[in-house]
């Protein structure tokens, strides 16, 4: 089975800038894959082209194994858009501009549009105009949801949404996925995609950094480890833990250090040897993940 | 409730006027806007020096400016087209009376515009929540597109008088006549500060504007046929009514017209400094639920996008139709009783003033229907930079099949104005001249040339859209213009409107009627394709 979306080596330049410089990505049949990176990375950029509304410089971009650009229309029948920054049409209200989005793409599932009005709290009947921008967004959100789509696509769609409505877009999102949905989830807010997704890749000026399951990126990271000793702890191998401090704590010592976490069954024995009056050990959080990776120069 | 007590409290503390930083406002409105009132002084003040230099040629000597008065000073389509020309045995006033139709139309405009794209533009878009969270008070966006608008029209004003005065005309008339076109322009941007306060859109404020100038211009046509009280409805009489080149010159209108300027302004400050932010008097109510199956499609969007401007100018272009045409008894009526233009035209003086007078007319009602069509293809690159084009076309349509519903939609709203506008003419009209049907419909390549146009700036260089005005300004421009300035054939070929030729009174030339269906349809298709081609956005 090919994938939903094949990118390979892709660049788009805008004059001398290079927005994207050589970005692969894949998303397989039913991926729900996070895509992150710091503002301006290039993400929405990507999306634009694998949606065929913006042209590649160069590179491979496959969408349901087909050109974007050539058949944007045909491919578009497969997959429903939510824009990071909705814009609709001020004079209709929020129920017209649901039909609107719905009128051509992917069947759309009348029961589940009305359940899910009921469920973002949406008044369909109020003009786009007099909405907020968490309404507005809702309004994309139910449009893109209630359609029978192969393919999300979602460019940073919680922006605006209450923490309640944030609990909705989760729930429906992780619905849609166990129908076989594949989703492309461009987002900034960690809980949200260590939630949604298995995958994740991370994008920064134009290619992408990092990309792997979630787990693996944990894996990938130290886990940081304190300890307070009631005897003089060991000394440690610096080749295994780094961030070492040592500090005599009456008769014993206070250490604290971070470690691969495979490493962990090797370092800690000599330590719990010394005998343990207060242990923490800390997995990676995806925060301090995804900080190192958008701050690597 | 809360607008009520806002005002109070801050009418409690005077220590934050709601007018504070007008300053901070003024410098944001020169830096982001200064092109706009630039262009506008430039292009009226060289537009009318071109004129006056023109003129000062043709009607040199004192002889000259006689025959002059004695034949286009005495006919009455001239009359309702320009304005009554009073003085114009002097050079001001056959100035005043050639540049009439220009400066009735593009003063006002230019008040309308300036005063609505300051403020509730940047209010519409939410720049000025921004601004105003920066210690700006409500008025001061307002006062400072005024202070900015009325000292661009007094740049205009002065212009022009002293042009008149350096080919010798006395300078308390020039100075007269600056001021007038001044004040008439204050009017407008008076107009536009008070309408701004009622509705919510700039492009509301100026749909407005222009209803009310077509209906002055309309009231102005009918005063001075007739001659009767009509005309002192119109803000345009009240410029003209001074009267500078004549004997009888007087200041009384303008004083008329000042006051309502000072009345329309100081309404609209009390207003805005009693509303919210982003709001308007006239409050939106719940809508639909639901959108129709055709609601929905592009064309359905098309139609709502395009209609009310479409039916707006529809109407106005009936309106004008049926209005003018109903003149050419009066104006039959003067040149019977006029030996003068009885010896210029022949015997059937009456019938072929009517020929050229209906001519004008429907170049008028073609302007009108290119107004239109400009108008409606601009919305095509105000969808893209609304940010709604790429979720109409991230879904499964096509970019070609949306840009041609769209402009094919307003071409068919700008075709029916002019068609409508014809037949008024041909209704009221028609038993003086002939062949007002099929001159009607020898303009509508010249303005499918817009809609060309409009298709081929989206499709290639979005970002200058809105040069179609540009395009039109010059049609007008060339047309009216042209052969008083002596311009070049080629300079006049540029105007579409000018190509046509002298419908009804020549016929109508198949060859050009050809030639514009060539290039409305290739820059059309040249258009397309470069949508097709383009990133959205762009």
């Amino acid at each position: 089975m090919a994938d939903v979306i094949e990118i390979e080596g892709l660049h788009k330049h805008f004059g001398k800038v290079r927005a994207l410089d050589g970005l692969d990505l894949r998303l397989a049949e039913g991926q729900v894959l996070g895509f992150l990176g710091p503002n301006g990375a290039g993400k929405s950029t990507t999306i634009r082209v694998v949606l065929g509304l913006m042209r590649k410089t160069s590179g491979q971009v496959r969408l349901f194994g087909d050109d974007p650009w050539a058949h944007a229309v045909r491919l578009h029948r497969r997959l429903a858009y939510v824009p990071g920054d909705v814009a609709l049409w001020p004079q209709l209200t929020g129920g017209q501009c649901i039909d609107v989005l719905t009128s051509s793409g992917p069947a759309v599932n009348a029961e589940r549009r009305d359940a899910l009005i009921e469920r973002f709290d949406l008044d369909p009947t109020k003009r786009v105009r007099d909405y907020s921008k968490g309404n507005r967004q809702k309004v994309a959100l139910v449009a893109a949801f209630s359609a029978e789509a192969d393919l999300l696509v979602l460019d940073e769609p919680t922006s605006g949404l209450d923490p309640l409505m944030e609990e909705v877009f989760r729930e429906t999102v992780a619905e849609r996925a166990a129908d076989g949905a594949s989703v492309l989830l461009s987002s900034h807010i960690l809980s949200e995609v260590d939630a949604l997704c298995e995958d994740v890749a991370i994008v920064r000026k134009g290619t992408i950094v990092r990309s792997g399951s979630v787990a693996e990126l944990r894996s990938l990271s130290r886990t940081s480890v304190h300890a307070v000793t009631t005897s003089p702890a060991p000394t440690l191998d610096h080749a295994t833990v780094s961030g070492l401090q040592r500090t005599p704590a009456g008769e014993g010592t206070e250490l604290s250090f971070s470690v691969d976490p495979g490493a962990l069954d090797t370092v800690l024995p000599p330590v719990l040897a010394a005998g343990v009056s207060a242990l923490t050990v800390r997995p990676p959080s995806l925060d301090e993940l995804f900080l190192s990776e958008y701050e690597d120069a | 409730m809360t607008a009520t007590t806002e005002a109070r409290e801050t009418g409690a503390r005077p220590a934050e006027p709601a007018g504070s930083g007008f300053g901070a406002v003024l410098r944001v409105q020169l830096r982001t806007g200064w092109k706009a009132p630039v262009i506008w002084v430039l292009a009226l003040v060289g537009g009318y020096a071109a004129t006056v230099a023109a003129l000062d040629t043709t009607y040199g000597t004192p002889e000259q400016l006689a025959t002059y008065e004695q034949t286009v000073g005495s006919d009455p389509a001239m009359a309702a087209i320009n304005g009554t020309p009073y003085g114009a045995d002097t050079l001001g006033g056959v100035a005043a009376n050639e540049f009439g139709f220009i400066a009735a139309i593009a003063i006002p405009l230019m008040g309308l515009f300036l005063v609505a794209r300051q403020t509730r533009a940047p209010e519409e878009s939410g720049l000025l929540e921004l601004l105003r969270s920066r210690g700006v008070g409500r008025r001061a966006p307002w006062t400072a597109a005024v202070v900015v608008t009325v000292v661009a029209l007094a740049l205009v004003g002065t212009g022009m008088a002293l042009v008149l005065i350096a080919y010798g005309e006395p300078a308390d008339a020039a100075w007269l006549y600056g001021a007038s076109i001044a004040t008439l322009g204050g009017v407008f941007a008076g107009l536009a500060t008070f309408v701004g306060q009622l509705v919510r859109r700039a492009a509301g404020v100026t749909a407005v504007g222009i209803i009310v100038l077509g209906g002055a211009y309309l009231t102005r046509a009918i005063g001075d046929v007739r001659d009767n009280a009509w005309k002192w409805l119109s803000p345009l009489a009240w410029q003209q009514e001074t009267r500078p080149f004549a004997d009888d010159s007087r200041v009384w209108p303008l004083l008329l017209a000042l006051a309502v300027v000072i009345v329309l302004v100081v309404a609209g400050l009390v207003l805005v400094g009693s509303r919210d932010l982003g709001s308007a008097m006239v409050a939106s109510r719940p809508g639909p639920r639901r959108a129709s199956r055709f609601g929905a499609s592009t064309l359905g969007l098309a139609l709502r996008a395009h209609a009310p401007a479409g039916l707006g100018w529809i109407a106005g272009a009936a309106v004008v139709g049926v209005v003018f045409g109903a003149f050419t008894d009066d104006i039959a009526d003067a040149v019977a009783a006029n030996p003068a233009l009885a010896g210029m035209f022949g015997a059937d003086a009456a019938d072929q003033v009517n020929e050229s007078y209906a001519g004008f007319t429907l170049l008028l009602i073609a302007f009108m229907a290119m107004g239109c069509l400009a108008q409606s293809m601009l919305r095509l690159h105000g969808e893209e930079t609304g940010g709604r084009l790429e979720p109409t076309l991230a879904r499964a349509s096509h970019r070609v099949g949306w840009m041609t519903t769209h402009a094919v939609t307003a071409a068919v709203f700008a075709c029916i104005a002019l068609l409508v506008g014809g037949a008024g003419l041909a209704w009221t009209a028609g038993d003086r001249v002939d062949g007002v049907l099929a001159a009607t419909a020898a303009y509508l390549p010249a303005v499918l040339v817009i809609g060309g146009l409009g298709m081929l700036l989206f499709g290639l260089v979005p970002g200058w859209s809105s040069l179609i005005w540009l395009v039109l300004a010059y049609a007008v421009f060339a047309d009216l213009l042209g052969s008083t300035l002596s311009l070049p054939d080629w300079a006049l070929a540029l105007s579409p409107t000018h190509v046509v030729g002298d419908v009804p009174v020549d016929d109508v030339d198949a060859a050009a009627e050809l030639w514009l269906s060539v290039v409305a349809l290739g820059t059309a298709a040249v258009g397309a394709i470069g949508f097709r081609l383009r990133d959205v956005p762009r």
